[in-house]
């Protein structure tokens, strides 16, 4: 009881001096709000982590010389089929891309390699299969490129290739070569194809062909990007990987850098109407993120100041007291505001939250007294008695609780991750802040507004608020009619909804916290499914390039890998090797002779070829066959389908039909012959260097320091807890310098994940103690903490019901979930002690009437976060409707049948 | 190696003692190979033939020039070549011997194994779905390169199956590729494959159209066969070991590989033929 006195007295003194109470509160408001200001918010994703950690710091130290490792991802695709050709999208992506090069925000773009500098160094980079394909091309003692190179037409070109099938594609061959065999027969096929797609469309097969310069013209592009431009598989969609200028990754840096690219965007669709631009990457889910929840939070705070002013005319007896308990939590709130500038000078995406847990908790600190206070006649009566009473009855509780509250919050401190462990520092101080105001702001507050209506004469009679009505007067009295029924029954309902909620996880996928309707998420999906990027990749730096191959070569031998984009690609992979190869090419390329015309096409003359070249091809596939040689076969049946569909096409040609081919065909030998020409020259270049590249492809793969960087592609879904973790293991064995997105999340997700349950279990331990200092009685403790460990148990239960699970973002609610359930606990069990009535309907008025009004203001309050598009919001509404709901159920319903039956057992 | 050059020397020095009484003189041997429907020409064949010729020559021991071989595509002159007058070995398909054996008085003294095992199995390959029994073939045509011979393919290759209707057309085909193709497309054509044939068959691009509606017991797949009994006993036992040893020695093998031939085999049974067949069934008795 000593403790009831001291409230009761501290009340006391603070009513006998209200306005000097309250002058020396708002000095210290104003210093607090001065200092308050200075705070930053840090809107990093990169200070969550902790700063010490290693690879945090590699990802700076990467960051500061290489700003494509957080590039935006521009998607150029026609906005639907047919709207744009991909001329036309080349067009686009090369005119954007220069404007974005000239945006001072924009530090580098990455869309295609030149194909100029890909013509002439083509040969030094390919694979040296490739050259020894060529070289079969051009080179062999039956090339088929130099043994068709003398015919002066298609006809012709089609009687010499059945030829050189009846002479070289027999089944002796087929059976000595072997692979090299089947490989030619599937060349024939292709080549025979394309002289169909030719008889097709000559003339735009032909302009195709010609389009194309060196080893492109030749087929002979494996393992470069078509044409040179990042593109997705079918190549309708075009890629540009834009570097942000500067490593800044705030949310204000990064919305700036969206903001100008955007702008060129706009600019250039305005002549383009048929071209649609999306954006992937972090900077624009980081973008869209917040402003996701920008939209939402000011559409939740709508939401939640229209319901908290219904339940304040629901629930208080005089209004005015709910805006009261507003100041004095408000100045609460502003304390420790204050006081976040001297603990950390800062807050991060995380602790930002802290302001509206701090309401959503500090708001039930106030509504208890003010309650009891109302309960006790407010001004009606004597008013400094009926607070000094108020105060008598709640202020232990309310201190107790918020104490433990403070405490569970501070537990957080034990998590290696900053995010949470700085929420954990603000938010426990910021209870104690709100607690101090609700013990010293609050009671001036009602005398001072008591002793204004008295002397307005506006003291009148007790109003009845519908809370009155509905609980005190009808409610109360029923809760503990039944009790070892309701027991039975939440005893039931809680082993029924822990077997129920026992696999509630925590789901680590950001994605699944993002609107389902996010453009960016939408991008990315799209990205997955039609290309090989990834907007998620692990960076490493390698000081040259012996280090880059090796890496490169070690990475190859792990599956969890799907490939790593370097510079190397573009660089000779082994001189010595290519030199010989380039040499016989040039001398191959410049034996070919050519004739200067061609002879015009006949249909019959080549109707009459193309039956000898089928009679020829299917010869040789039934020769395969019966012989067993089944890819070889299927190989000559591919040619044998195409020369017949040839057949066909020119039997059934248009009479313009032969102009057309003559035309195509002339200038099919163009393109040949200048792709050859090419060959010959660039076979006499030097070797590329890493110097020599392109700036944009130096951009890409190559740091300010000049160290080589390599992306780590993850060959699975990153958001899975298991590929994830194998992933990353693998890209340390690779590389233990590696880092990147991938590195630090997984890193993050374990401390989280972990650090969660270590503080979970800290912190439960402490409040169990702060309870037992408290009530001095183990009984006391555990029945206080009944409505919170049962709350908590049914709100999992529900949430395996309903589909939800934790993620990042919910998380957030679980503190105040334990500060409310711990608040009723402990008021539901001091208000028993004070009363000591065998029967507990005083209990369930009085201190039932406060949790409700407290519950239902937070619920209201965070509930209508659960109407947010953002899904971690929403989820975060969601889990706090269902966890304070089951407390307050627990609280005011189980707890007070729990301690009927507990006292009739003891009798 | 040094013991397996000393066992192929053996043997062929015992071969050429042993054909010494035969050949002696001038007198010259012809290999027939008549293989019906397989690839080629006797022309486009003789690079082949000749390796062949070499190679039993070698195997006997006897001088180059004293074998020859000829390669005859169809049945027609493949018969009437073994029917001239002279010294002739003949290599033929089961399915040859099986139909003139007797005929043309052809004595088996190996045979030869293409694969792994040396009796062959044969498929009977439709559209899917089109053909469950022997019932079902009644007014369809079936296409094999063993088609030359109907009571053969009725016999040793379908009998196990059930009794092909009479309205079902035997036909020979050497192009089975097209054959197969004819079947895919839905028309009433089923095709019977030999092992290389069926092995192939995977690789189709329409093989997702058909299926394998019956696989016939193992036969033997090719014979070498002492037309007439030309060559006495002793001379045949001799030649036999020798020729079984060929595929131990790299150069042997090279010829075999050549002709898409394994190995020779001894026989373990004797063969049955048409006359000595009751009703076909099983290729050896």
């Amino acid at each position: 009881m000593q403790a009831h006195t001291l409230f009761s007295t501290l009340a006391a003194r603070i009513i006998r001096h209200p306005v000097a109470t309250l002058a020396v509160c708002a000095l210290a408001l104003g210093g607090a709000v001065s200092v308050g200001l200075r705070v930053e918010l840090h809107t990093s994703r990169d200070e969550l982590g902790p700063a010490d950690d290693p690879d945090q710091q590699r990802l700076a130290e990467i960051r500061a010389e290489y700003p494509g490792a957080a590039s935006l991802i521009v998607r150029v695709a026609a906005t639907s089929p047919g709207a744009a050709d991909r001329p036309a999208l080349r067009a686009f992506a090369d005119d954007l891309a220069a404007a974005l090069r000239n945006t001072p925000s924009v530090a580098g773009v990455f869309h295609r390699v030149d194909p100029g500098w890909l013509a002439e160094n083509g040969l030094w980079i390919a694979p040296t299969g490739v050259l020894d394909e060529l070289s079969a091309l051009l080179a062999a003692p039956d090339a088929l490129l130099a043994g068709l190179s003398g015919a002066d037409g298609l006809a012709e070109w089609n009687r010499r290739l059945a030829g050189r099938i009846t002479t070289g594609m027999t089944v002796e061959t087929a059976a000595r070569d072997g692979a090299s065999a089947v490989e030619q027969g599937r060349r024939l096929a292709a080549l025979l194809a394309a002289q169909r797609d030719f008889l097709d469309r000559p003339l735009a097969v032909a302009a195709r062909r010609a389009a194309r310069r060196g080893l492109a013209a030749l087929g002979g592009e494996a393992g470069l990007p078509a044409d040179g431009y990042l593109t997705s598989r079918d190549g309708s969609a075009i890629y540009l990987l834009v570097a942000p200028a500067g490593s800044d990754d705030s949310v204000p840096a990064r919305r700036a850098f969206l903001k100008a690219v955007r702008a060129q965007v706009e600019r250039l669709q305005a002549a383009e109407p048929g071209i649609a631009v999306t954006f992937a990457g972090q900077p624009a889910l980081t973008v869209d993120e917040a402003t996701a929840i920008t939209r939402d939070t000011w559409r939740a705070a709508l939401l939640a100041m229209a319901g908290v002013a219904l339940l304040t005319l629901a629930m208080f007896r005089w209004k005015m007291h709910a805006v009261l308990i507003l100041i004095a939590l408000g100045t609460g709130v502003a304390w420790a505001y204050g006081a976040v500038w001297l603990e950390l000078g800062h807050l991060n995406l995380i602790s930002a939250a802290f302001l509206s847990t701090l309401v959503g908790i500090g708001v039930d600190y106030g509504v208890h007294p003010v309650s009891e206070y109302e309960m006790e006649g407010a001004h009606t009566v004597d008013g400094s008695e009926a607070i000094r009473r108020a105060y008598h009855r709640t202020g232990p509780a309310v201190t107790v609780g918020a104490l433990t509250t403070a405490v569970a919050f501070f537990s957080l401190r034990l998590m290696r991750f900053d995010g949470f462990a700085e929420l954990g520092l603000v938010a426990g101080g910021g209870v104690i802040f709100c607690l101090l105001a609700t013990l010293i702001v609050l009671p001036a507050l009602l005398s001072l507004h008591g002793r204004r209506r008295r002397a307005r004469g506006t003291g009148g009679g007790v109003p009845r608020a519908l809370i009155d009505r509905l609980w005190v007067d009808r409610a109360a009295i029923h809760i503990c009619r039944v009790p070892r029924a309701v027991i039975a029954a939440s005893v039931a309902l809680t082993m029924l909804l822990a077997w129920v909620g026992r696999d509630v996880t925590i789901n680590t996928d950001l994605r699944a916290m993002l609107p389902a309707s996010s453009p960016t998420l939408a991008t990315e999906r799209l990205m997955a499914a039609e290309s090989d990027l990834s907007p998620l990749v692990c960076l490493a730096l390698s000081p040259d390039l012996a280090t880059l191959r090796d890496l490169v070569r070690r990475a190859a031998a792990e599956p969890t890998i799907a490939r790593v984009d370097s510079i190397l690609p573009f660089l000779p992979d082994d001189i010595d090797a290519t030199r010989p190869r380039l040499a016989r090419l040039a001398r191959a390329a410049a034996a070919l002779t050519w004739p200067r015309h061609l002879t015009p096409v006949d249909r019959d003359d080549l109707a009459g070829a193309l039956a000898t070249l089928e009679a020829a091809v299917t010869r040789a596939g039934e020769a395969a066959f019966s012989a067993g040689l089944g890819p070889m076969a299927q190989a000559l049946e591919a040619a044998r389908a195409a020369v017949a569909a040839s057949r066909r096409r020119v039997a059934t040609a248009p009479s313009t039909a032969p102009a057309d081919w003559t035309a195509g065909q002339q200038q099919l030998l163009d393109s040949i012959r200048s792709a050859v020409a090419d060959i010959d020259r660039s076979a006499r270049l030097p070797p590329p260097t890493s110097a020599d590249l392109p700036d944009p492809l130096r951009d890409r793969f190559v740091t300010t320091r000049g160290r080589f960087i390599a992306f780590l592609h993850p060959a699975g879904d990153l958001f899975d807890p298991g590929f994830r973790a194998a992933y990353v293991a693998a890209v340390k064995r690779v590389t233990p310098q590696a880092t990147g997105f991938p590195v630090m999340f997984d890193k993050i997700a374990t401390q989280i994940t972990a650090g969660f349950g270590r503080a979970a279990g800290v912190g439960a331990l402490l409040v169990v103690g702060v309870l037992f200092a408290d009530f001095r009685r183990v009984g006391l403790t555990l029945l206080a903490l009944v409505p919170l460990a049962m709350g908590l148990v049914w709100m999992q239960g529900i949430m395996q019901i309903t589909g939800l699970s934790y993620n990042f973002a919910n998380l957030v609610a679980i503190p105040l979930i334990l500060g409310v359930g711990i608040d009723n606990g402990v008021h539901l069990i001091h208000c028993y002690r004070l009363t000591r009535s065998p029967r507990m309907t005083r209990v369930i008025a009085h201190t039932g009437r406060a949790i409700l009004i407290a519950s239902l203001t937070t619920m209201v309050g965070f509930g209508s976060l659960a109407t947010a598009s953002h899904r971690g919001l929403a989820s975060l509404g969601l889990v706090l409707l269902i966890g304070v709901g089951c407390c307050l159920i627990t609280s005011i319903v189980v707890l007070p049948n729990l301690l009927v039956v507990l006292r009739r057992a003891r009798r | 190696m040094r013991r397996s050059l000393i066992t192929v020397g053996g043997a062929l020095l015992l071969a050429g003692l042993s054909l010494a009484g035969d050949t002696g003189g001038a007198t010259p041997l012809e290999l027939v190979v008549c293989a019906p429907g397989f690839p080629g020409t006797t022309e486009e064949a003789r690079p082949a033939m000749d390796r062949l010729a070499s190679l039993v020559a070698d195997a006997a021991g006897w001088p180059a020039g004293r074998v020859s071989a000829v390669y005859e595509p169809e049945a027609a002159a493949g018969r009437q070549r073994l029917a001239l007058p002279g010294h002739r070995l003949a290599l033929v398909p089961f399915s040859f011997f099986w139909t003139y054996a007797e005929e043309l008085d052809l004595d088996p003294i190996l045979q030869v194994a293409r694969a792994a095992k040396s009796d062959e199995i044969w498929s009977l390959v439709a559209r899917r779905g089109e053909v469950r029994h022997p019932a079902d073939l009644a007014g369809w045509q079936v296409r094999s390169v063993a088609g030359f011979s109907p009571e053969f393919v009725r016999g040793p290759l379908l009998s196990s199956w059930g009794s092909v209707p009479l309205s079902t057309r035997i036909a020979f085909a050497s192009r089975i590729l097209g054959a197969l193709r004819q079947a895919a497309a839905g028309e009433k054509v089923a095709v019977l494959l030999d092992p290389p044939q069926t092995r192939a068959l995977d690789s189709l691009p329409f093989h997702d159209d058909l299926e394998v509606v019956m696989r016939s017991p193992g036969v033997p797949g090719f014979l070498l066969c002492n037309r007439g009994q030309d060559l006495s006993a002793g001379t045949v036992d001799a030649l036999t070991s020798a020729l079984i040893a060929t595929h131990r020695h790299k150069a042997g093998r090279a010829v075999l590989e050549s002709l898409r031939m394994a190995r020779f085999e001894p026989l373990t049974a004797p063969v049955a033929h048409r006359s000595t067949a009751a009703g076909g069934g099983a290729g050896k008795r």
